[in-house]
């Protein structure tokens, strides 16, 4: 197995853990959005805006979304094969 | 022979990442476009939903599809020069590009108007034709991974 594929795999994973992670974060803003709003709150919400302009959760989408376009140029150029 | 088909000289490699990199975006496109218009009807807040799908559509997909069609033809010109023979699978890439380029315009102009009339109809017209293009789509990246004939 070439080391370009090695690293597409590697890479692969990095992204699906990565998307995974970034995504719960925005999930726990949609959950708390519906609480909110089956509570009669529609005003807005200092806790909500916090999570939906969480740093972590933008960093690792565009973690995940950086390794997909790294498998894509590693694939084209194969770089070491 | 399959690792010599691997095998290509550098000056290929960047149009075909700009011809991948297209199609993925585009491909991403249609789909979120696809699922915003169909789903919106059901939803609490359609009016946004059917503006998420537009804009999608109009900022991602048709700059996504340009650079999609530039990367094929760049690759085209570069593998097969001015040859009149093409493959099957390049066949069947030109086939869903262009009819996807025509739906996805037309998607574009119902989806537009949707949102700025407010008719569902429309809409949902919008969404069942992205649906066809992106079938087609979808099965144009197995052609061009298979690449039969």
């Amino acid at each position: 197995v070439g080391r370009c594929a090695i690293a597409a795999v590697v890479l692969w994973a990095i992204s699906i853990e990565t998307g995974r992670r970034g995504g719960d974060v925005y999930t726990r803003a949609n959950t708390l959005a519906k609480e909110l709003v089956a509570n009669g709150n529609d005003q807005p919400s200092s806790e909500l805006r916090a999570l939906l302009r969480d740093r972590t959760g933008l960093i690792l989408n565009c973690v995940s979304t950086l390794a997909v376009l790294l498998i894509l140029i590693d694939m084209i150029w194969k770089p070491g094969a | 022979l399959s690792v010599l088909a691997s095998i290509r000289p550098d000056s290929w490699n960047f149009p075909l990442f700009l011809h991948v990199l297209g199609a993925m975006v585009l491909v991403g496109a249609a789909a979120v476009g696809v699922a915003a218009e169909l789903v919106a009807g059901r939803s609490e807040d359609p009016a946004r939903l059917r503006r998420l799908a537009f804009r999608t559509l109009l900022l991602v997909g048709v700059p996504a599809w340009v650079a999609m069609r530039v990367g094929a033809e760049w690759i085209h010109s570069k593998e097969f020069g001015s040859s009149s023979e093409d493959p099957d699978w390049v066949g069947i890439g030109y086939t869903t590009s262009e009819g996807g380029g025509l739906f996805l315009l037309v998607s574009l102009v119902l989806s537009g108007v949707a949102v700025r009339r407010g008719r569902p109809a429309l809409a949902t017209a919008a969404g069942v034709i992205m649906t066809v293009a992106l079938v087609g789509w979808l099965i144009t990246v197995w052609a061009m991974g298979a690449k039969p004939g």
